[in-house]
C-alpha cells in the first residue's frame, strides 16, 4: 500500500474481474487488462491516490472485486515486476505447470 | 452406495436455485461483495489468487463412476481440464468463472453432488477411512454412520453458525487411516465383547496454528446414541466456544481451556438430557442405511489368484506396484487398489479429465463402480479382483497413473500453497515436486520404506504437516520463502504432533535438509524393518538435529 512520499514505492492497481475472477490491472486508459505490462504505474503518493479512487469506481460498478494497490519493483533496464512473490504469481500464473495428460507411450 | 432420498433431492435443488439467484444479483450489482461473500462461501465458492475456486463435497470420499465422469466433464468444459483432490476427500476446481457457477451446480445436482457445507462455520463434509467396507482389518463399515451423520448435519439449523468450522471423521478399523485424533470429533466404530457395535468418541483434535490431539471422551458409546452424543458436544461448543477470537474459536481450544474432565462432564450433562429421545437412531433406519452399503456382488474367483501370481513373477514393475499399492481385502481373491496421484515431479492430488475418465472406466469395468478419494490425495478402487490387476495396471500405465509409491516418501501430501491460495505464505507444490524428483529412484524409495511427508504452505496446515513423519511448513520471512521441518508427527492411532527440528531452511536448502533427515534415519535404523517413525521414536530428535544443524 502507499507509504509516505519519501519512501514511496511505485504501485499499480490490481483486482479480480467479478464475473470471471481473473486477475486484472488498471490501465492508463481506465480499462482493465489481464496483463501486468499494461498496468498504469503510479509513481507518487498523489498518483497512487488518484489511481485507487478511479479504480474504486469499478468496484461500485460491479466490474471488479478485491481491489488493491500492489508494489512494483522498478529497476533500470528491467521490465517492471510486482515486488512480492505473491503478486508475481498472480501476474504470471502458478509457478508449476498445469497438469497435462501423459504423452502416448511409443512402443518400438 | 447411498442414493439421495426425496429430502436430499429437494434441499440440493432448492439451494442450487437459490444460489443461482444470488449469483445473478451479485453480477447485476444488487448484492455487494460484502453481502455476497458469506453466501458464496456457504456454497463452496472461494476467490483465490487467479480465479474463483469451487470446492465440491465428496461425502466420506465415495464416488460412483458416473459422478467421477461428471467431475471430469466439468473440468473439461468449465475449468482447465483438471481437478485437485484435497486432504478433506473433496475436489477443488481452480479456474471457475462465477458466471458459470449456477450451471455447474445444476450439473452436479444431476449426479447427486453439491458444494454445500464445504466452507463456513458449520459441520463440514464428513470424512472416513478411504478403505471402508473393503479393508481386511476392518471391524465394521464406518460409511453408514458417516452417512447418518451427514444427514443429521446437513443444513442443521442449530449448527449452521458455529463459532468456527467443525470437522468429523469416522473409522471402522483399529488402524486409523482417517486421522480421527486430529478432528473436532473423531469416531472409531468398534465392537464390544458382547458383539455390540459402538463408538469411541474423540473430541478437540485439530491442526492449524494450535495443533492438538483429541481427548477420548468415551471409549464405548452404543451406536444408536451417536447423534445424541454428537449433538451434546455441539451444544456445549456452540454455547461455550469462543466467538471473540477467530484463532481461539475451534473446539480444540475449548477442550484445552476447560480440560478433559470438565468437557466430559458438560457433554454428559447435555447428553443425559437428550438421550433416548428423538435423536436415538432407530434400528430400522440403521438397517435401511446399512443396506445401501452392502458389500458388492463379489465375482467368483480362484483363491490362488493365478493371473496375479504369474504377472508378479513375469513383470517386476507390476510386482512392485502390487506390493505398494494393493492392500488386503476382506474378500478372498480381492484387493484394495490405491491409484497414486503423485507422479514424480507432478503436483500432488491433481488429475486431468481424461485420467478421471479412465479411472471411472476402470471402476465400472473392474471395481463394482466405486471410487474413493483418500485424505492422502490419492484415488482408491476399493474392490478389485487380484486377477484383474495386471489389466488395470496396463491401463494405468497408459494414463500416467501407475506410480508404485503408495506410502513411500514421494507419496507426498501438499496443499495448493502460494501457487493458488490466498492464505498461503509460501509455495508447497514446487517443494513437493523437487523432493519427489530427488527421491525418484524407486529402489531407493523402497529401501527407505514407509514414510509420510506432508507439506503446508501456511500455518493453517491443510497439508497436514503437523502429522507428517517429516512435516514441512512454508513461512514468509521478509519476503523470502522459508521452510520449517517438523519430525515424528503421525496421524494414525498412535497420533503425535511433529516436533520442530530447528531453524527453517531456504527454498534452495529444503530438499537437501529432507535428504539429510532421511540419510540419518538410514544410517541409524536397527533393521530395514524399523520404519522412519519407529526409529524417530526410539532415537528422539537429537541425532536428526545434529545432522541438520551441527554436522
Amino acid at each position: 500500500m502507499a507509504k509516505p512520499a519519501r519512501n514511496f514505492e511505485a504501485v499499480v492497481a490490481s483486482a479480480n474481474a467479478l464475473a470471471s475472477g481473473a486477475v486484472v490491472y488498471r490501465t492508463a486508459e481506465g480499462s482493465w487488462s489481464p496483463h501486468f505490462k499494461d498496468a498504469l504505474i503510479a509513481r507518487s503518493k498523489s498518483e497512487a491516490e488518484a489511481l485507487l479512487a478511479a479504480a474504486d469506481g469499478d468496484v461500485k460498478a460491479t466490474l471488479i472485486v478485491e481491489l488493491a494497490l500492489i508494489e512494483v519493483a522498478l529497476e533500470e533496464g528491467v521490465a517492471p515486476r510486482p515486488r512480492s512473490l505473491r503478486e508475481r504469481i498472480r501476474a504470471e500464473g502458478p509457478t508449476v505447470p498445469i497438469p497435462q495428460d501423459p504423452q502416448p507411450v511409443i512402443r518400438t | 452406495m447411498y442414493r439421495y432420498d426425496e429430502f436430499d433431492h429437494r434441499f440440493v435443488m432448492e439451494r442450487t436455485k437459490e444460489f443461482a439467484g444470488q449469483v445473478t444479483r451479485r453480477l447485476s450489482g444488487e448484492l455487494s461483495e460484502e453481502q455476497f461473500r458469506p453466501l458464496r462461501l456457504m456454497n463452496g465458492v472461494y476467490l483465490q489468487l487467479h480465479a474463483y475456486m469451487l470446492r465440491i463435497a465428496i461425502p466420506y470420499g465415495t464416488l460412483s463412476s458416473r459422478q467421477l465422469r461428471k467431475l471430469a466433464d466439468i473440468a473439461r468444459r468449465y475449468d482447465r481440464d483438471y481437478g485437485h483432490f484435497t486432504t478433506r476427500q473433496n475436489l477443488q476446481f481452480n479456474w471457475i468463472k462465477l458466471a458459470d457457477m449456477p450451471a455447474i451446480l445444476a450439473e452436479l445436482a444431476e449426479v447427486e453432488m453439491h458444494a454445500i457445507q464445504t466452507s463456513g462455520n458449520c459441520i463440514r463434509n464428513v470424512t472416513a477411512d478411504h478403505f471402508a467396507g473393503a479393508a481386511a482389518d476392518e471391524i465394521a463399515d464406518p460409511r453408514p454412520w458417516a452417512e447418518i451423520i451427514r444427514q443429521w448435519s446437513s443444513l442443521h439449523p442449530e449448527f449452521s453458525f458455529l463459532p468456527r468450522k467443525f470437522k468429523v471423521a469416522v473409522t471402522g478399523a483399529a488402524k486409523d487411516r482417517a486421522a480421527i485424533q486430529v478432528h473436532d470429533i473423531g469416531l472409531e466404530l468398534k465392537r464390544n465383547d458382547k458383539g455390540e457395535n459402538g463408538f469411541a468418541v474423540w473430541v478437540g483434535g485439530g491442526q492449524g496454528r494450535t495443533p492438538m490431539i483429541a481427548k477420548k471422551l468415551t471409549d464405548f458409546l452404543p451406536e444408536s446414541d451417536i447423534l445424541a452424543y454428537c449433538d451434546a458436544i455441539l451444544r456445549v461448543y456452540n454455547l461455550e466456544g469462543r466467538r471473540d477470537n477467530k484463532y481461539k474459536a475451534r473446539i480444540k481450544i475449548l477442550v484445552h481451556e476447560m480440560g478433559e474432565e470438565e468437557m466430559r462432564a458438560a457433554v454428559e450433562k447435555e447428553f443425559a438430557a437428550i438421550r433416548g429421545k428423538t435423536l436415538t437412531v432407530p434400528a430400522p433406519e440403521i438397517a435401511r442405511i446399512n443396506a445401501y452399503f452392502a458389500p458388492p456382488a463379489y465375482q467368483l474367483c480362484d483363491p490362488a489368484t493365478p493371473v496375479f501370481v504369474a504377472a508378479q513373477a513375469a513383470d517386476s514393475q507390476f510386482r512392485m506396484f502390487a506390493e505398494r499399492n494393493v492392500t488386503p481385502h476382506k474378500q478372498p481373491g480381492y484387493g484394495v487398489l490405491t491409484i497414486s496421484l503423485k507422479p514424480v515431479g507432478g503436483p500432488p492430488g491433481d488429475a486431468t479429465s481424461s485420467q478421471m475418465d479412465r479411472i471411472a472406466d476402470l471402476a465400472e469395468r473392474y471395481g463394482h463402480d466405486e471410487i474413493r478419494v483418500s485424505h492422502e490425495q490419492n484415488l482408491v478402487l476399493p474392490h478389485v479382483r487380484l486377477d484383474d490387476l495386471p489389466a488395470i495396471h496396463a491401463s494405468l500405465i497408459e494414463g500416467g497413473l501407475a506410480t508404485a509409491n503408495a506410502g513411500l516418501i514421494t507419496d507426498i501430501i501438499a496443499c495448493p500453497g502460494l501457487d493458488y491460495c490466498t492464505l498461503a505464505n509460501a509455495r508447497s507444490i514446487p517443494v513437493a515436486q523437487r523432493i519427489s524428483e530427488r527421491f525418484a529412484d524407486i529402489a531407493r524409495q523402497r529401501d527407505i520404506g514407509d514414510l509420510k511427508l506432508k507439506i503446508s504452505g501456511c500455518i493453517n496446515a491443510c497439508g497436514h504437516h503437523h502429522v507428517g513423519h517429516i512435516g514441512i511448513l512454508g513461512v514468509d520471512r521478509k519476503g523470502e520463502e522459508f521452510y520449517q521441518i517438523t519430525l515424528g508427527g503421525s496421524g494414525d492411532e498412535t497420533c503425535a504432533i511433529g516436533e520442530i527440528a530447528g531453524r527453517g531452511f531456504s527454498s534452495d536448502e529444503i530438499v537437501g535438509a529432507v535428504e539429510t533427515v532421511v540419510d540419518t534415519y538410514l544410517k541409524l535404523r536397527q533393521t530395514p524393518q524399523e520404519d522412519f517413525l519407529a526409529a524417530y521414536r526410539r532415537l528422539g530428535s537429537a541425532p536428526f538435529q545434529e545432522a541438520l544443524y551441527v554436522a
